[in-house]
Formats: C-alpha cells, structure tokens, sequence
C-alpha cells in the first residue's frame, strides 16, 4: 500500500474526519481503524487525537461518553452544525484544488525546462 | 485479532497515561483529565487489537502528542506554565533573601568598624518594605539586633505573586485571553 506524504495529509486529515464522523459516530481509536481501511496505512494515533481534539475546540463536533465493557469509557463524536457546514465547504475547496492540482501535474512536461525567458 | 490484556499491559498502559499527564501539566485541571482519560480508552482499544506494545509504539512520541494537544489549547503564542511562573518566583526569593541578607552584615560590618556611640542603628530601605534591621550598642559595645519581618513578608508575598504571574504567563489562562488565541 503506497505511503502518503504527512504534510499533505495533515491539510485534509479535519476534513476526512468530519466525512467519516459524518457517516458514523465514531471513539478515537475507531477512526484510526476506519482510517486505515479506506487506504490512509500509515496514519498515527497521535496524529489523528489531537485532530479531533481541535476539532472539538473549534465547535465542529460534539461528544459523549460511552461506557465501555473492555476498559474506560470511550469518548464517541459526530459532527455540529457548523462541522456540516466545514464538511460541505471543505469538500467543495478540496474538489476545486484537486482538480486544478490534475490538471496541472497532468499536462506533458519536456525533458529540459524551457530558458527564462528575456524582458523586452 | 482480539488480544486479551494480562495485569503487566494493563500497568503499561496506565503508566503511558501518567508519563504523558505529566507532560500536560500546563493545561487546566479537568481538560487534562479528559485528555488523559480518552487516551486511556483509545490505548486500550487499540491494545485489545494489537498488543499493549504495538499499541504504545503505534502512538508515537509522547512529547509530540503532549505538544499538539497543548497547542490546540493555547494556540501558537507563547504558553503559560505553572512551573515557569515558581520557578521566576523561587528565583526572586532567593535573590531578595541574599539582598538582604549583604544589607545587614554590610551595615552591621560598617556600624563595628566605625565604633559607634551607644545607641539604636536602624538600616531600613524603602521604608522598612524590604527590611527593618536595627543593631543595637551599649557601653559594653554590641548589644543584639532584632529584624522586624511584618512589612517584609507583606513586600515578599505581592513581588511573589506578580513575578509568579508575569514569569509563568499565566494571565493567558483567563478564558477570553484563550479565545482570542484560538
């Protein structure tokens, strides 16, 4: 499974979160599971907790705890009603620069770069 | 894969809890017991999966976690610290301690050297509020001291607790003061 590049991950790691939460509420260990079956193989615990707790700090999701028979209580989110509204705009935002970021890498490049070009 | 946690895991796993409390100490009292708790629960669920090992392993630095959540809290500005803040203020108290400590042998070695007549010999800066000492000599020469300390433990407390304050940044705990630096 191919390695992804933390630092583009970390741009969209709320936005993923919202999207899987969105779908279904989900403790912290539960999405890093989730995470890791839709194809992020290499995403940290400690990457995706803090996440979440921003998340949180910023109103975009709410919590509760449910108790747990295998140990402590577990502490279950899904997004507000401001973290529906990140999700669609985030979404929107993530298309757009996708798409723009294809179009780009995909265009053909020559073997050299062309010289600058002189000012008039 | 279900992995059934034996007493020895158990203990890691609270034991990796506490290390990190530890590292999140800067952080309000009932915000650091939730973190810990839901990391407690995270680190069990993942260690049911893989092992209590694997589970510390997979969450990676401490420090790091320690510094993200931290910095969720109070953003990038420079942070409050409880011990930052005692440790400015142990530093004032020592160097005040020593402060009047050479004002008195000084004035005291003074007095002696210039033979004094008989009387009371009061060193007070600023009024007393740093100290009030006064040596007293007789016919027979040295005859005590005393060293009055109300007006000096008041000056000692409020210098505490303004450098305690102002060393550990502790006014960006006051909920308005987090908001703006979220």
């Amino acid at each position: 499974m191919p390695t992804h590049d933390p630092q583009l991950l970390k741009g969209v790691l709320s936005l993923l979160l919202l999207r899987l939460l969105a779908e279904q509420e989900s403790y912290g260990y539960q999405l890093v599971q989730r995470l890791r079956q839709a194809g992020i193989a290499d995403i940290a615990e400690g990457t995706v907790y803090p996440a979440l707790a921003r998340l949180e700090r910023e109103d975009r999701v709410t919590a509760r705890l449910v108790p747990s028979r295998s140990g402590p209580a577990r502490k279950y989110y899904k997004p507000s009603v401001s973290g529906y509204e990140a999700l669609r705009r985030g979404s929107r935002a993530w298309r757009d620069l996708a798409g723009t970021v294809a179009t780009l890498l995909d265009a053909p490049y020559p073997a050299d770069p062309a010289p600058p070009q002189e000012e008039s | 894969m279900v992995h059934p946690l034996a007493a020895a895991d158990r203990w890691r796993i609270r034991r990796t809890v506490r290390s990190f409390n530890n590292m999140i100490k800067d952080l309000p009292g009932a915000r650091r017991r939730d973190i810990c708790r839901e990391l407690h629960a995270n680190l069990t669920a993942s260690a049911d999966d893989v092992g209590a090992d694997e589970a510390i392993r997979r969450l990676g630095s401490l420090r790091h976690l320690a510094a993200e959540y931290l910095d969720v809290e109070f953003g990038s500005a420079p942070r409050p610290s409880w011990v930052g803040g005692l440790r400015w203020a142990m530093v004032l108290q020592y160097t005040s301690l020593v402060v009047l400590l050479a004002g008195t042998l000084s004035f005291g070695a003074g007095l002696e050297a210039g033979d004094p007549a008989p009387g009371t010999y009061r060193w007070a800066p600023f009024g007393g509020w740093i100290g009030d000492y006064r040596e007293v000599f007789d016919h027979g020469g040295y005859g005590g001291f005393t060293l009055n300390v109300n007006r000096l433990l008041v000056t000692h407390a409020v210098l505490f607790l303004i450098v305690y304050v102002a060393g550990g940044r502790l006014w960006r705990l006051l909920p308005i003061r987090r908001r703006r630096n979220s």
